[in-house]
């Protein structure tokens, strides 16, 4: 009995000619997809090339030691296929003595006429294109039965209410999900057959991207379902599925960041300079007064004691100098605890406005599929965080190859210049394969239980449901 | 009868539950981007506000006119309220230096807001208010078909042409008058919050709001058209949504993209590498060239001292004047590096800039097939917030920086030529500069009538296309079967 209303629901798809122009439509987007993500990740890595050895190459030219070196943001394959914040985030960064200077020159700013459309990956077909394909086909499926009488002459037979309702789902799951799959195969194929190599645990993260796809496309067809069943026309569940879909889809994710922005206020890197300076200006007339105060106590012990000798004024003016060396040295040290303490406190905002605006928007199904595809292919807001961790670390071990350069240029007596194969290289990780599961995890949870919940809502609905 | 069609019309719309529900989630989305339009541009403020006094600090700091530098920052522009553009992608900031880097955009700094990005006036008009209009019209036809009410209609002797046109205007009036009411709303906000709009800034968000309502029709005349075409509303609703995705979601991103793909412009660091190839190629001639008029002055030199005939004040004088020749030599020489430095940097920058302009113009051109492009494109003209404004900030600093050298270097030989200064800086007394006289950097937008006129091609696309429909419309209808 299962299998056959399976069957029929599968027939039913599968034939109509609605499927055959949106699979078509779905298919070449799919596809289109994964092509431009090949290209364009075959044009980053000419890009990141030619700027790695432009940047060598003023060591080749140089006779001196430079301090300042650019490291850029190594393109991923993955990253071209799902985008996420990798044009938003600067690709290369200045280090220097230790630390480096904020990161630059990101895909949109440099070109801003990608930013204005935005770009067509994967993420964006799966997010657009797939809940829009389920809607279509499964708005209709109880009450456009029962609108066109055909759901009345089903019950006219034994057939049980929990049966049909499954064999409707997952009908309409095998009709638009195993289809998708060929697209989708095609798209896997042409990553090797372009010369792309993926690692073992690529390959993983793609297909579970996948899997993600279709558990997505099984959210929106259940609640399809589910409002169906709780709707009497099909023109009321359309209406309803189409808000839901501009919410889930549009609203709501963007709507989640604004909001968290409006609730924790996150200081801005100007704000923050702007307060460094008011408490180096701060520490500056506090010096003044000390430097007063400290002349004063000091002459007067010089003048108290008789002794008038060259000898004790110069140990007077010694004592005074050290003496303000140890208050500079105090404030610099307290103005860097002051500075890194803001820093600190940006930091932390900014992770929880983040956190809420992430938790807010995981009431979409749509926002959950961007945090789980974004997380798999390596461009989520710990992409930044990584790449900041990696710079900062870096620039570690490059000043103390430089300090070390230049003590044994300072031994030979003689500037011995580097050669570009003695530079230590940067080397940029994404996260480790365990840890991206171990993030990915709870969103694949939540689409499951969006799943669960609708595919429930709609058993239930539809054993209630009158087929008159 | 013309008044009695509308009438009905419109009445079918205003009363459906279908209107007060789409009607209510457009109104309050209008409203609510209206007012995190004015959140977002306070807090633009603020930051605006904190890099001009960070900057105002450190020049007071300073002490010597040789030493001036400055960051300048960009003033936001209210019309940022209404349409985002790309005013988050381009950074806000850039030091004066040689080469102009702008850094600190809003999304590179604030990455979450570029997780979701905005959602502008623009944004819910372009998605939203379009869904909205084909969901009111794609069975405007059909559907009283299916329904059976377009066969009792014509039972009576009503003008096919009357009547399409009935459904076009009774439509309009039913869905845009009523979605006055929130963006009259929305315009009381920003009165209310007291945002800076000056009488440029009315004039461009009313434009704004007519382009807005033109893309608006447009949706609504294809809803009337596909309707037109077809014998159900399922099937117009599949086609109007297929339409739908690609002239909101594909055709736009598809054209840049395409553009991108055929229009290769070189990166930054290939330009670099060129010009310093460029750079070895003529430092290598020079070197040359310099090392033959020194081995000739050489050899003459030899020539000269080896001389019998000639006096010792002879060839004092024969050298100094061998060595002025060289020396002029070179000089020329020099000046010919630098030129050919110049020129070939100017000639890279100048290729850089027309195939990037040829690639905007052909990305947007292909894209302008969509009229959710040409409406796009058009909003963020009238905001100033579209591809231009970074380029025009850009420029405008490029043009400021001019202006502060010179003043910088003026001030700076003034200063030099200024002995009682000089020995209090010797003396570690120097006073700070008198920053009042630095000039400021205030950047301006274009005229009105610059950017009406860039907007009219966009405007121009979204009538013909309305047009298109419209007329689509009543010939579809004049041959429909109501049967």
């Amino acid at each position: 009995m299962l299998k056959l209303i399976i069957f029929k629901e599968l027939r039913e798809i599968i034939l109509s000619t609605k499927f055959a122009a949106t699979f078509g439509v779905c298919s070449l987007l799919i596809i289109m997809a994964f092509y431009t993500g090949i290209k364009n990740y075959q044009n980053s890595v000419e890009e990141y090339n030619a700027s790695r050895a432009a940047e060598i190459s003023q060591y080749e030219k140089s006779d001196s030691i430079t301090s300042r070196r650019t490291v850029f943001l190594p393109p991923e394959p993955l990253a071209s296929l799902v985008l996420g914040i990798s044009n938003d985030i600067g690709r290369s960064a200045v280090i220097y003595d230790r630390s480096y200077q904020a990161f630059r020159d990101s895909t949109y700013s440099v070109n801003p006429v990608f930013a204005v459309f935005r770009f067509m990956d994967l993420e964006f077909v799966f997010l657009i294109v797939l809940s829009l394909f389920a809607i279509l086909f499964s708005f209709d499926a109880i009450n456009g039965e029962k609108e066109r009488g055909t759901l009345r002459l089903s019950f006219a037979s034994p057939v049980p209410r929990a049966i049909f309702i499954f064999g409707k789902i997952t009908g309409a799951f095998a009709a638009l999900g195993l289809p998708l799959l060929v697209p989708l195969l095609i798209g896997l194929l042409l990553l090797p057959v372009m010369g792309v190599t993926l690692s073992a645990g690529e390959w993983l993260r793609l297909i579970i991207l996948i899997v993600c796809g279709m558990l997505y496309l099984g959210v929106f067809l259940t609640l399809s379902v589910f409002i169906s069943c709780i709707t009497k026309h099909s023109s009321s569940s359309f209406l309803f599925m189409l808000l839901i879909w501009v919410c889930s889809v549009l609203i709501i994710p963007r709507a989640s960041a604004l909001l968290a922005g409006n609730m924790i206020e996150v200081p801005s890197t100007s704000k923050i300079y702007y307060q460094r300076l008011q408490m180096a200006n701060q520490q500056s007339r506090e010096y003044l007064t000390k430097l007063n105060d400290i002349y004063n106590r000091f002459y007067k012990e010089l003048a108290q004691s008789g002794d008038t000798s060259p000898e004790a004024m110069e140990q007077t003016q010694k004592k005074i100098s050290v003496t303000l060396e140890n208050i500079q040295a105090d404030m610099d040290k307290n103005l860097g605890i002051y500075v890194s303490r803001l820093y600190e406190e940006r930091y932390n905002r900014q992770a929880q406005q983040e956190r809420l605006a992430l938790w807010i928007a995981r009431i979409s199904p749509s926002a959950v599929l961007t945090l789980a595809s974004t997380e798999l292919c390596g461009t989520s807001l710990g992409l930044r965080n990584n790449y900041r961790e990696k710079v900062a670390i870096y620039s570690g071990f490059y000043s103390d190859f430089i300090e070390k350069r230049e003590k044994e240029n300072q031994d030979d007596m003689q500037a011995n210049p580097i050669k570009p194969s003695e530079i230590p290289e940067f080397i940029f990780q994404a996260s480790e394969p365990a840890l991206i599961m171990r993030k990915v995890f709870p969103d694949i949870a939540i689409l499951l239980i969006f799943n669960l919940v609708f595919f429930s809502g709609a058993f239930i609905a539809f054993l209630r449901y009158d087929p008159r | 009868m013309l008044g009695t069609l509308i009438e009905k019309e419109l009445k079918s719309i205003l009363l459906s539950p279908k209107f007060v529900a789409v009607f209510s989630v457009c109104s309050i989305l209008i409203i609510l981007s209206f007012f995190l339009g004015i959140e977002d541009y306070k807090a633009a403020m603020s930051q605006y506000e904190s890099v001009v006094s960070n900057n105002t600090q450190q020049l007071k700091k300073t002490t010597s006119w040789g030493g001036l530098s400055t960051t300048v920052g960009r003033r936001p522009d209210p019309m940022q309220i209404f349409v985002t553009g790309i005013t988050h992608d381009v950074g806000r900031q850039a030091p004066i230096a040689r080469v102009i880097k702008l850094y600190n955009s809003h999304y590179s700094e604030n990455t979450i807001f570029a997780v979701f990005r905005s959602m502008d006036l623009m944004f819910i008009v372009q998605i939203v208010l379009s869904l909205f209009a084909i969901l009111f019209t794609y069975d405007s036809i059909c559907g009283e078909k299916e329904a059976g009410t377009l066969k009792l209609s014509f039972a009576n002797q009503v003008p096919r042409a009357r009547y399409i046109a009935a459904k076009i205007l009774g439509s309009w009036i039913g869905l845009v008058i009523p979605l006055l009411i929130p963006v009259l709303l929305g315009v009381l906000l920003v009165i209310i919050y007291d945002i800076p709009m000056t009488k440029s800034h009315w004039l461009r968000f009313s434009v704004l709001m007519g382009v807005s309502f033109l893309y608006f029709s447009f949706f609504l005349c294809l809803g009337i058209l596909v309707s037109s075409l077809t014998r159900r509303a399922s099937t117009s609703f599949l086609y109007l949504l297929v339409i739908w995705v690609c002239f909101v979601l594909i055709i736009p991103r598809a054209g840049v993209m395409i553009a991108g793909h055929f229009v290769k412009v070189p990166t930054a660091t290939q330009i670099a590498s060129k010009y310093s190839i460029k750079n070895r190629e003529l430092v290598e001639e020079y070197r040359k060239v310099t090392n033959e008029i020194m081995d000739k002055e050489t050899a003459e030199q030899k020539a000269l001292f080896s001389s019998t005939s000639l006096s010792r004040e002879e060839i004092e004088k024969r050298y100094k004047e061998l060595s002025d020749k060289t020396l002029a030599g070179i000089k020329t020489r020099g000046a010919k590096l630098s030129e050919d430095r110049a020129a070939y940097d100017a000639l890279l920058k100048e290729d850089w800039r027309n195939r990037k302009a040829v690639r905007e113009k052909l990305g947007f051109s292909l894209s302008r097939f969509s009229p959710a492009s040409a409406f796009q494109l058009a909003a963020d003209n009238l905001a100033e917030t579209g591809i231009d404004l970074k380029y025009k900030y850009e420029d405008q600093i490029r043009n400021y920086r001019d202006i502060f050298s010179r003043f910088r270097d003026k001030k700076d030989l003034e200063e030099k030529d200024d002995y009682q200064a000089y020995q209090a800086r010797l003396e570690g007394k120097a006073k700070p500069i008198d920053i009042s006289e630095v000039p400021q950097f205030e950047f301006s937008g274009s005229d009105i009538d610059q950017l009406l006129q860039k907007t009219v091609i966009d405007i121009g696309i979204l009538s013909f296309y309305i047009l298109l429909a419209v007329a689509g419309s009543f010939i579809a209808f004049l041959r429909y079967d109501v049967r």
